[in-house]
């Protein structure tokens, strides 16, 4: 077969893209090798300033007296980082008095100024520790780059931002960033939880007043953050969210919120809701509730089209105190769909 | 046509389907290191101690065993220490004919319960649903021989939590594997599945059912294989996942929405590739119902795996995989290029076919008919040279950007010898290893055509530590 380079530009095309080819990976071998020893460089940079400050902060920690400037070595520019990622391990480590000494010790070296900076300036990383430092450290003047950083489109820097402003000023915080808790869907929902627990009184200020007028999917998110929070909604905000025109992730959020007798009949109806996901839920909340008198209402959710519903209905009759065995087998006998659900929670009730 | 134009014209296909694939491959590669690098920062934070809040949804862990005697103890008691505020255990013993059942009687003292099945999904008859008296969130269910898809159906039956996590019973797990899988749920709330990144076990150090050091295996057939999960794992699901279009979560460990498994309709019994007949068919049903959802790969390394060791059993498990992979797309062409379909629907799928499905017809093809036609001397060694020459130099840049991907985010074999080992491996995988594989893959192909019953794969195991 005749063949010239020349004469084949494909050919000549294809041998280039090999070629290349083989020069990627020469590089992608050169760059592999020169992120493994920037990784040992770091990690060994990482473990000596681990091995000298580590012991200091922990000093500081225990000490008797205040720490000043002079109880630490200078802190160069490029173990700023280090520094707070020690800092903050040991801080969201330790209980008690410790977070004082540390933030002592954070005030020795400066820690507030070049965190600002950093929030401002740094790297990605850079920004995420400089957040959490800054909350820790409750420094003040930083508010105004932490609400600038809650609206970043990085999850991970605005949530913490977040977290840091709530440890600030609590209800300034819930205040200032109640739309963004309700309405950041990309905001680790159990990390927002965790910080609002030192703010859940002004979280449930809030969340009360606006429930009511709030879109469904706030509310819904404002609501499971109550539950996990567990706040007691005024029923002014509660009753809003178990009306029939909720939509059933509203009223399933609501419900598990239900705590007071006085909201049976908001709940009654949702029993024959046509999600099969609030009757199940409104069973549970009812037989958190029940008077002897409502029985009826929970024992109909036993013949329920739903095994899940079933299954809650059983569950919450069995969980009363006034129902004993012998009548839930009177029920079981008498039960058609609810026979297998009921026999299931009568052993369990036997197990130790 | 004379026999010169077809010759050129099917070397110039051969050439331009190779470039095609691993310009495909690049692109996955460069989106699963933006992914990477953008979540780089995120491992800081991990670092420190985070406290569970009561936010995080329940999970249902579904282990489904056949024959499992003389794994299944070690790998529950790793399971049963896994760092997750709420979570239970449901080993369905799928008719084992060895003692599985009796051993998980004796060794976490089982007794039977007369738990109400929810028959959300049908499966073989349930012969009876076990409850530990040892672990109260342990139950084990005991039903007839119905297969792997089977079995987790009937696992999802009697699944109490909103999500369930179905894990292979020889599945070493890292004690915060479901709290780095679960983020993507905690997160985005149209979350319907997530996976995370399987590793290969052999080679490391495992005490207790927990890897404690981590190694790279001895055994050649091992080897390859971890690079090939490195690629599989670190930009073909990663890169997939970054443009919601990834049709492949790994049986092995798996997260999944309950609900909206039930709403498909369960795993489809009697298939080979369950875990990813699923995922696509959740894409279908999905994008033909118009919900806004989100199927999201964790590239963290949550779930390591023994793979085989020998040429025969691996040849098994690569033809079950492409059984697996063509009975997936050949049961959901409605995705493709469906109105609604997205990126599962115009990228991945099309891509599974053309690369995935196709891929081993062409490759193998590519090679036997470059060097029939050099032998015959209808193609000039020139180019037979420059085929071989990119087909392995594009083969061995791939391999090398996964282990990029590793050195950048991961750094999981962190010592010199691991790096030269892993760097040999890439090259030399390409020599016999790849076309090998595509054989199998091909053998597979012949297999789904066929439509040869499917069953249980079976593995030979050297077992991966002591009790």
């Amino acid at each position: 077969m005749d063949f010239s380079w020349l004469s084949d530009p494909y050919l000549i095309l294809a041998a280039w893209a090999g070629v290349l080819s083989a020069v990627l990976v020469v590089l992608l071998a050169v760059l592999i090798l020169s992120l493994r020893a920037a990784t040992r460089r770091t990690e060994a940079r990482w473990r000596a300033f681990v091995e000298q400050w580590r012991p200091l902060l922990l000093a500081a920690v225990t000490a008797e007296e205040t720490v000043s400037e002079s109880s630490f070595p200078p802190l160069r520019r490029r173990d700023r980082r280090h520094y707070l990622r020690l800092w903050l391990y040991l801080h969201e480590s330790l209980r008690g008095d410790a977070g004082q000494r540390l933030n002592e010790a954070a005030m020795a070296v400066q820690a507030p100024h070049w965190a600002t900076r950093l929030l401002e300036r740094g790297s990605d990383t850079d920004r995420v520790l400089a957040a959490l430092a800054l909350g820790r450290l409750q420094w003040l003047p930083a508010w105004p780059q932490l609400l600038q950083a809650t609206r970043s489109r990085d999850a991970l820097l605005s949530v913490n931002a977040a977290r840091a402003l709530v440890q600030l000023d609590p209800l300034e915080g819930a205040r200032q960033l109640l739309p963004l808790l309700l309405g950041r869907t990309d905001w680790d929902v159990s990390r927002v939880g965790d910080f609002l627990v030192g703010a859940r009184h002004a979280f449930w200020l809030l969340l009360a007043k606006i429930l009511p007028e709030a879109p469904p999917a706030h509310a819904a998110r404002g609501l499971q953050l109550a539950g996990a929070l567990r706040l007691e909604l005024p029923d002014s905000s509660l009753r809003p969210m178990l009306g029939p025109r909720q939509p059933a992730a509203v009223i399933c959020a609501a419900l598990p919120l239900v705590a007071r007798r006085d909201m049976a009949a908001a709940i009654t109806p949702l029993l024959e809701h046509p999600s099969w996901r609030v009757r199940e839920a409104a069973a549970a909340a009812m037989a958190r509730i029940v008077m002897a008198d409502d029985l009826p209402l929970l024992e109909r959710r036993l013949e329920d089209d739903r095994f899940e519903v079933r299954l809650a209905a059983a569950r919450g009759l069995s969980s009363l105190p006034f129902m004993d065995d012998a009548r839930l087998q009177a029920l079981q006998a008498s039960s058609t769909a609810g026979g297998a659900v009921l026999r299931q929670v009568i052993a369990e009730r036997a197990e130790p | 046509m004379t026999g010169r134009t077809l010759v050129d014209l099917v070397t110039w296909f051969v050439l331009v389907y190779f470039v095609l694939l691993n310009l495909g491959y690049l692109s996955l590669n460069l989106l699963a290191l933006g992914s990477l690098r953008r979540d780089i920062h995120r491992k800081i934070v991990d670092e420190l101690p985070q406290p569970f809040t009561g936010l995080e949804p329940a999970i249902s862990l579904l282990v489904p065993a056949y024959n499992e005697e003389a794994t299944i103890a070690a790998s529950l008691r790793s399971m049963l220490q896994l760092a997750y505020p709420e979570f239970e255990i449901v080993v369905i013993n799928d008719g084992s004919r060895d003692g599985t059942l009796k051993v998980l009687i004796e060794q976490f003292d089982l007794v039977l319960f007369p738990e109400a099945v929810n028959p959300r999904l049908p499966t073989q008859t349930v012969r009876g649903v076990w409850r530990s008296r040892s672990h109260p969130n342990l139950r084990v269910i005991d039903k007839e021989n119905g297969g792997k898809a089977d079995s987790l159906n009937a696992g999802i039956n009697v699944a109490r939590h909103p999500l369930f996590c179905g894990v292979d019973a020889d599945s070493l797990l890292a004690r915060d594997s479901l709290r780095r899988v679960v983020r993507p749920f905690l997160r985005d709330p149209r979350m319907v599945a997530s996976g995370g990144t399987v590793r290969v076990a052999n080679g490391c150090e495992v005490q207790a059912g927990l890897l404690t050091r981590v190694g790279l295996p001895r055994n050649p057939w091992a080897l390859f294989q971890v690079v090939e999960y490195l690629r599989a794992f670190l930009f073909g699901r990663l890169g997939w996942s970054e443009i919601g279009g990834m049709l492949i979560i790994s049986g092995a460990f798996g997260l999944f929405r309950t609900d909206v498994v039930v709403d498909a309709g369960g795993y489809r019994p009697k298939t080979i590739g369950e875990d990813m007949e699923l995922v696509v068919r959740l894409h279908r049903m999905l994008r033909e119902r118009g919900v806004d959802y989100r199927i999201e790969f964790v590239p963290d390394p949550v779930c390591w795996t023994e793979v085989p060791e020998d040429r025969r059993t691996l040849a098994n498990q690569r033809i079950r995989w492409q059984r697996g992979l063509a009975e997936s797309l050949s049961g959901h062409w409605r995705l493709m290029f469906s109105r609604n379909g997205g990126a599962p629907g115009w990228l991945a799928f099309p891509f599974m076919v053309l690369f995935e499905w196709l891929g081993p017809i062409v490759e193998l093809g590519g090679y036997v008919f470059m060097a029939v036609a050099f032998v015959s001397g209808l193609v000039s060694w020139q180019a037979f040279t420059v085929f071989l020459f990119l087909a392995i130099g594009l083969g061995i840049l791939l391999s090398a950007s996964g282990l990029l991907l590793e050195e950048i985010a991961f750094h999981v074999y962190p010592k010199r010898r691991h790096l030269l080992v892993l760097a040999v491996v890439v090259v030399m995988e390409n020599f016999g290893y790849r076309q090998l594989n595509s054989w199998w893959r091909l053998v597979g192909l012949y297999r789904w055509a066929a439509q040869k019953e499917s069953k249980w794969g079976a593995m030979k195991r050297r077992g991966l530590g002591g009790p």
